[in-house]
């Protein structure tokens, strides 16, 4: 009976002890989206399309992301450059862009697609909507800048991508 | 006498009698006695055996046989035409404009004559755009023929009709190859056309047509009028005959020179052409124009016929020698050379068009000293790519800059990229 | 069958026709041979250099001729020191290639990175990307990497508009000559060409307007690279995102076949569908850009009742129950007139709408200025079932009777020349000039109005030269001696001083087509078709052995899509379904009912637009007293119509077509219409619902199956036929591997047959005079068709529409300088009770004393001065410059 009640005591304790070993420890729990969320560099997020340095479009609506998708998520609409009305360098731009974020299930295949590295799955993840319909993501969502608050990349896995072109010898 | 290998000229000979470009002092030289020979007492079939058995060759570059040539055409055709291939392009070359300008009749009674032979009663003689002069020379030659009866709807007074018309193309390298000619001819684009059917059964207007170069023509009156014999003296066994050598470059004395073939280089260029100026050396002969392989300088004891120059990996072609002396740049010859063809590409057959554009583009890399070792085995690629593949054979001609200047002077390739 | 050649090609031996290409051969083994500059419907020229192969033929010995050879017993092969191109090398027996050999393959690698040199891979944003030649075969056999550098490439301008409906992108091109070639020799417009040369080259166009062809867009789809693209699809997607449904054009009464490529329910571009038979590939341009009514803001959507002269908006349902109403009313004397334009399907209904629930035989297809021409020729001896007419062999004759091919029928002219360039001998008879002269073998030039006289001095030459087919004539004709008596009097010298063509040239023309083996006649509009004249052809035909077997025979060529389904389905007022008359009197035809004088109660106009074509038409449909029309688009006449139901066009709806070569072929449905358009055939049958008949059509393919129960014609004609995929060995017989791919696995369709084939019986011949037409005082007014007219649909079509031809007036130079009219001038026409002013063109080829005035233009020039007239007097006379001011 004793034994009992003192090894009840002592299950408590060291139950206790668990608790107060941790409320010393720096906390785990992030405290999201107050904080940032600290992810890879090669995590495969949310699509970004990207802009050249002069602010055009990468873009040039081959649809060869379209073709690539092997849920068939992407859309896109070309139409031609003209002078006045200029989105991208050359003849072609994406006049509509949409992906269904509902049915993408980040492969990535997209971005390897591309032959302009317009398509960019970037690191955001927090891609919840009220209406299924927001979840089509059109080409204004998409363009870049997108840079969340809430998301950390980490500095210590460096990727270099080999440049596999040939350009001159 | 002519020089050492000839008494008189046979072709040249203007240069024995000066006046021989007037039809009476033509007469006068036993002139159109070979037609009025044809014409009255020789069934064409005896013309043709007699030219296949002199053995005369075609002048123009490749050298097939003539007479063999003649009789391809198709016994009984109706409407043979006879062209003349005057369009003299290949750089190096002005033996015709010569014949054309000083001895025309020797080269109309020569086209009549193979007019008889095959059967035909029209002949175009197609000379290049820039060819204004001559053929104003020629044309009044043409008129005094008509005048005299020789020409016309009753030749040399029997019931033979001959008919010879001049046609100035628009000047094109391409025009020299007998097919894009008959194009030009014809009023298409010189674009050489695909063969089979040769022209010997589909030529001119879809009809037989017979076409041979203007100093080929020039040789035919000779064997009719002397006969085989007389004309199997001159020359080698395989290449009867005499040729006129175009001589020009770095020479104390460029011109046309008329020799039998067989006679040796060296001849030509130190006895005739009197050697290099201020006593300079002899580095490169380019034989026949920018179209063959050029020979270094110790090819020159070879004879010049078919043969011998085959055997050293060139060839004897228009016989256009351009002599290089030893302050020439032959990475530059070169470039020059690629140059011209790329400018002269008719565009028709992608290997040429392509081919000629990028070797000129490493021409220039290499040259502006931005090349690199590989550039010289890319040159040996992109002429490997070429050779063969090509629609006519001035994709092949291209290739022979390359080619020969890279066999004999690979070192002042190297040169330029170390430098 | 001409002689066999054994080959070997990559060790499969095959059996090929003596002078076939290798290129050809290997495709009988089974060896995909790699070309750019080759196509199967061009003359071979050997410019690519792609198709290089190793090329060995069999050793003779000299002496005995005999091949040699081997230890083995095998043949001792020679193989040439340099490759062939596979291309211009025909076979010979014995020989053997080899496609695969190292060499063969480097050259290929060769030759295509060249191409790539000056190539600016820009596939991603390519319009060909897909669908390319050079992107196929260089992931086949191209070199990985290129040795050439970047900087060096040669660059050109990028879009530059070669025509309005073509763009050329020089870069991209790799100097095939496809397009010159094919503007050359299959359309013989000579307006492209090579400009500069070597690398410099470039295709131009000197032509004015630039590119001028109606054929222009073939090159487009015949370009090996993306050199071509066409105007409306540039940027329109990719090659693989499009879906595509066969089809068959609506603009003509040829039958193209096409696809329809779609997006997201749009049609994104018309590709011609591979039909040996009928189209072969080609499309002319107004089939391929004149889709794009079908996406017009214009179109109908919502029926309309006319409710104190406005149109407001109504159900089917209260449509449908108003017209039954009214229909009720006039019964019998409803008139009704449906546009050739519709399915056989719509046109069947509507007959049988008529006939049974009305009981009125008051219909009609034919307004204007086709009134009176009614083809019954082409039932009797129509060119038999199998014939090609864009592969008669040279014994074969072609008598085209005026017919204004390259105008009226785009493909048929390509076919048509086709074939007179292979050697068939073609004659052109017509009043004027026309396109096909450039080919004919014989040019016959009569005097408009004459055309009957022509055709019975034909036969009277025949006759006179004893060049009947006497078999032929003793087996299957009725009346021929009769016939010899009848034309006593009307000699090949009386038929010269009526038609105005000489009589040696009609002998001459008569000779030709009595002594050749096989003949058809296609006569056309500017014929007239009198039934004088249709009898002359039908004699001709029949007396020279020339009908009821293939490739003999008559064509009509007809006006619209569905003109001949429309014959075949009784919409005439004196015909039944297949061409049985009908019991008791004949109805009015539409130039009947269209009369002010005597308006019916009641019309019922389908697809058709009598009012914009003349006063006359208009008046009436105005004294009518209820009027509905079913249409696409709001017409002249939907705006007098008391009640206006939308339709669907071709490629909203399924059915078939019959083409005026008789074939029967069906359409599908490729995008959706407008959402309260009806098929054409489900309205009918609704209304008749709605007025006590209990029909129970559920698609167009349960229409045709009553139609192959009750016109024995098409007995066959049940849509599973008509959609049966062509058999494995046809399709492969013509695969054409390279350039944008054609389609060619799908239905083909039927021919039905005509009389002369489809029994044995003998058939009578007449001799019914022509009318002696004498040569006009002043000028005449003749009204030819243009392609690009200004037909309800054709204008709605944005790409196209710039090209319809304004009203105007065509003359001679000689007549303009008589009366003082130069090129800028425009003229003032009057006929009795008619006067029109239009801008003036003046035309070297046009013959002097006639004026003509195209019909089916803006304002109807044509047909209001002609009413249904063919021909007529017309008094011209030059506006005065103030005026026009």
């Amino acid at each position: 009976m004793i034994k009992q009640a003192f090894g009840g005591t002592y299950q408590i304790m060291r139950g206790m002890g668990v608790t107060l070993k941790y409320l010393f420890k720096k906390p785990v729990t992030n405290q999201f989206p107050d904080e940032p969320v600290v992810v890879y560099p090669r995590f495969r997020g949310r699509h970004v399309l990207k802009r050249h340095e002069n602010g055009l479009e990468k873009c040039i609506g081959c649809s060869l992301c379209a073709a690539a998708c092997p849920t068939q998520c992407i859309r896109v609409e070309a139409a031609e450059n003209t002078d006045e009305n200029r989105r991208s360098p050359g003849e072609r731009y994406a006049a509509v862009y949409e992906i269904n974020m509902l049915r993408c299930i980040f492969c990535g295949y997209c971005e390897e697609a591309c032959p302009t590295g317009a398509i960019v799955l970037e690191h955001d993840f927090a891609l919840a909507e009220y209406d299924r319909w927001d979840a089509i993501y059109t080409q204004d969502k998409l363009l870049e800048p997108h840079q969340p608050k809430y998301i950390q990349i980490r500095d210590d896995e460096v990727f270099v991508p080999q440049d596999t072109w040939r350009v001159n010898k | 006498m002519a020089n050492e290998y000839l008494k008189e000229h046979i072709l040249l000979r203007h240069k024995d009698i000066p006046n021989i470009g007037d039809i009476d002092v033509y007469i006068a030289d036993n002139g159109y006695v070979g037609l009025k020979k044809v014409l009255e007492s020789m069934p064409p079939a005896d013309v043709i055996e007699t030219v296949k058995a002199a053995g005369l060759r075609g002048r123009g570059g490749a050298g097939f046989p003539t007479g063999v040539k003649w009789s391809f055409i198709p016994k009984g055709a109706k409407d043979v035409y006879i062209v003349v291939n005057a369009d003299e392009s290949e750089p190096g070359t002005f033996k015709d404009r010569e014949l054309m300008e000083y001895n025309p009749h020797l080269v109309i009674e020569g086209a009549a004559i193979a007019a008889y032979a095959v059967g035909a009663h029209t002949i175009y003689i197609y000379g290049r755009g820039e060819f204004k002069g001559p053929f104003v020379t020629l044309q009044k030659a043409i008129n005094q023929a008509y005048e005299k009866g020789i020409l016309g709807e009753n030749a040399m007074g029997t019931d033979y009709a001959l008919d010879l018309h001049l046609h100035l193309g628009a000047g094109a390298y391409i025009c020299g190859e007998e097919t894009a000619l008959l194009n030009s001819l014809e009023g298409y684009r010189g674009y050489p056309r695909s063969r089979p059917p040769f022209p010997a059964v589909e030529g001119l207007y879809a009809k037989p047509t017979v076409i041979n170069n203007v100093e080929t023509m020039a040789n035919v009156p000779g064997i009719i009028r002397h006969g085989v014999e007389w004309y199997r003296r001159f020359g080698t066994e395989r290449s009867p005959g005499t040729k006129v050598f175009c001589l020009s470059g770095h020479i104390n004395r460029p011109g046309n020179y008329e020799l039998p073939l067989g006679a040796p280089i060296r001849y030509l260029i130190e006895e005739l052409g009197g050697g290099v100026p201020n006593g300079k050396k002899v580095k490169a002969v380019l034989p026949a124009g920018e179209s063959s392989l050029m020979i270094p300088a110790d090819k020159l004891d070879t004879p010049m016929d078919y043969e011998s120059m085959a055997a050293i990996k060139s060839m004897l072609g228009s016989a256009s020698f351009i002599v290089m002396d030893e302050t020439v740049d032959i990475v530059w010859a070169a470039e020059k050379m690629i140059h011209f063809f790329k400018h002269e590409s008719c565009g028709k057959c992608s290997p040429c068009r392509e081919g000629t554009f990028w070797l000129s583009k490493v021409y220039q890399r290499i040259r502006s000293g931005q090349g690199s070792m590989d550039d010289i085995d890319l040159l040996t690629k992109i002429v490997d790519q070429m050779t063969g593949n090509t629609f006519c054979q001035l994709g092949e001609f291209a290739t022979s800059p390359v080619k020969a200047s890279l066999l004999h002077f690979r070192d002042e390739y190297e040169q330029y990229i170390q430098k | 069958m001409s002689e066999l050649v054994n080959v070997t090609i990559d060790g499969v031996e095959v059996q090929v026709p003596k002078g076939t290409l290798i290129v050809e051969a290997a495709k009988r083994a089974g060896t995909e041979i790699p070309v750019f500059c080759y196509h199967s419907k061009l003359d071979p020229v050997g410019m690519c250099r792609m198709c290089l192969v190793t090329v060995g033929t069999p050793v003779r010995n000299r002496e005995t001729g005999e091949f040699e050879v081997d230890d083995n017993g095998k043949q001792v092969i020679r193989f040439f020191p340099k490759p062939m191109t596979a291309c211009t090398t025909p076979v010979s027996p014995g020989m053997v290639v080899i496609t695969q050999s190292e060499e063969s393959i480097a050259d290929r690698r060769g030759i295509l990175e060249f191409l790539l040199t000056s190539h600016p891979l820009d596939c991603p944003v390519c319009d060909k990307g897909g669908e390319c030649s050079l992107q196929d075969l260089t992931y086949a056999y191209g070199p990985g990497v290129s040795q050439f550098y970047l900087e060096d490439k040669h660059h050109s301008p990028k879009k530059e508009p070669l025509g309005d409906l073509i763009y050329l992108d020089s870069e991209r091109c790799i100097l095939c000559a496809r397009c010159v070639r094919f503007e050359d020799e299959i359309a013989g417009d000579p307006v492209l060409a090579i400009d500069n040369r070597g690398r410099n080259s470039k295709i131009v166009s000197y032509s004015n307007p630039k590119f001028d062809s109606k054929y222009s867009g073939n090159t487009t789809d015949i370009c090996p690279v993306g050199a071509l693209t066409t105007r409306d699809f540039r940027f329109g997607a990719r090659a693989w995102e499009l879906e595509s449904t066969p089809s068959v054009c609506n603009l003509c009464g040829v039958g193209c076949n096409t696809v329809l490529n779609t997006r997201f329910d749009e049609i994104k571009r018309v590709m011609p569908r591979q039909n040996e038979a009928l189209n072969e590939i080609w499309l002319c341009d107004k089939g391929r850009f004149g889709h794009h009514f079908n996406g017009s803001q214009n179109r109908l959507t919502t029926p309309l009742i006319k409710k104190n002269g406005q149109f407001e908006a109504a159900s089917w349902d209260e449509a449908l129950a108003l017209v039954a109403r009214k229909l009720e009313l006039s019964k019998e004397k409803t008139g009704g007139v449906a546009g050739a334009h519709l399915s056989n399907e719509d046109l069947y209904i509507f007959q049988k709408l008529f006939r049974t629930v009305l009981g009125s035989n008051n219909i009609d297809h034919r307004i204007g200025l086709n009134a009176n021409w009614d083809d019954q020729l082409a039932f009797e001896v129509g060119a038999g079932v199998g014939t090609d007419i864009g592969r008669l062999k040279s014994e074969s004759a072609i008598l085209v009777l005026g017919a204004d091919l390259d105008e009226e029928a785009p493909v048929l002219y390509l076919r048509v020349r086709g074939s007179a360039r292979r050697g068939a001998h073609l004659i052109n008879a017509g009043g004027r000039w026309t396109k096909l002269d450039n080919i004919a073998e014989k040019s016959l030039r009569y005097r408009y109005g004459a055309e009957s006289a022509l055709a019975w001095g034909l036969v009277a030459a025949v006759l006179d030269e004893g060049l009947e087919n006497k078999d032929f004539v003793a087996a299957r004709v009725d009346g021929f001696e009769g016939l010899i008596d009848a034309m006593k009097s009307f000699t090949p010298t009386r038929a010269a001083e009526q038609s105005g063509v000489s009589e040696d040239d009609i002998r001459a023309a008569a000779r030709t087509f009595a002594k050749a083996e096989n003949g058809v006649v296609l006569y056309g509009l500017e014929s007239g078709g009198n039934e004088s004249l249709q009898a002359a052809i039908k004699t001709l035909l029949l007396i020279t052995g020339h009908a009821g077997s293939a490739n003999n025979g008559a064509i009509a060529v007809l006006p619209h899509a569905n003109s001949r389904g429309a014959a075949d389905m009784g919409i005439v007022p004196n015909r039944l379904p297949g061409y049985r008359p009908v019991e008791g009197e004949a109805g009015l035809s539409a130039h009947e009912m269209l009369s002010p004088d005597a308006p019916l109660p009641a019309l019922y106009i389908v697809a058709a637009d009598p009012a914009a074509q003349s006063a006359r038409y208009k008046a009436a449909i105005e004294a009518t007293e209820f009027v509905v029309v079913q249409d696409l688009f709001m017409t002249e006449t939907a705006q007098l119509a008391d009640v206006v139901l939308p339709a669907r066009g071709t490629a909203e709806r399924d059915g078939s077509f019959t083409s005026v070569e008789r074939w029967v072929q069906a359409f599908d449905n490729a995008v959706s219409a407008p959402a309260l358009a009806w098929a054409d055939w489900l309205a009918f049958t609704a209304l008749a619902g709605k007025m006590g008949a209990s029909w129970s059509y559920a698609s167009a393919d349960g229409v045709m199956a009553e139609i192959t129960q009750t016109v024995p014609l098409y007995a066959e004609m049940n849509f599973d036929n008509l959609t049966r995929p062509i058999s494995l060995e046809r399709k492969m017989s013509h695969y054409i591997y390279s350039g944008t791919s054609f389609t060619a696995d799908t239905r083909e369709g039927l021919q039905w047959r005509s009389v002369a084939e489809a029994s044995e019986a003998k058939m009578p011949v007449a001799f019914i005079a022509p009318a002696d037409v004498p040569p006009a005082e002043g000028m005449t007014l003749v009204a030819p068709r243009v392609l690009y007219d200004g037909g309800t649909l054709i204008a709605q079509a944005e790409v196209v529409s710039a090209h319809i031809q304004p009203a105007h007036a065509v003359i001679s130079r000689k007549d303009a300088a008589q009366l003082g009219i130069t090129a800028d001038d425009s003229v003032t026409l009057t006929v009795p009770g008619a006067s029109v002013t239009v801008p003036v063109r003046l035309n070297g080829l046009v013959p002097q004393g006639i004026v003509l005035v195209p019909r089916n233009l803006s304002g109807f020039p044509a047909e209001k001065l002609l009413g249904s007239k063919r021909l007529t007097a017309v008094k011209i006379t030059k506006v005065p410059v103030a005026e026009l001011a």
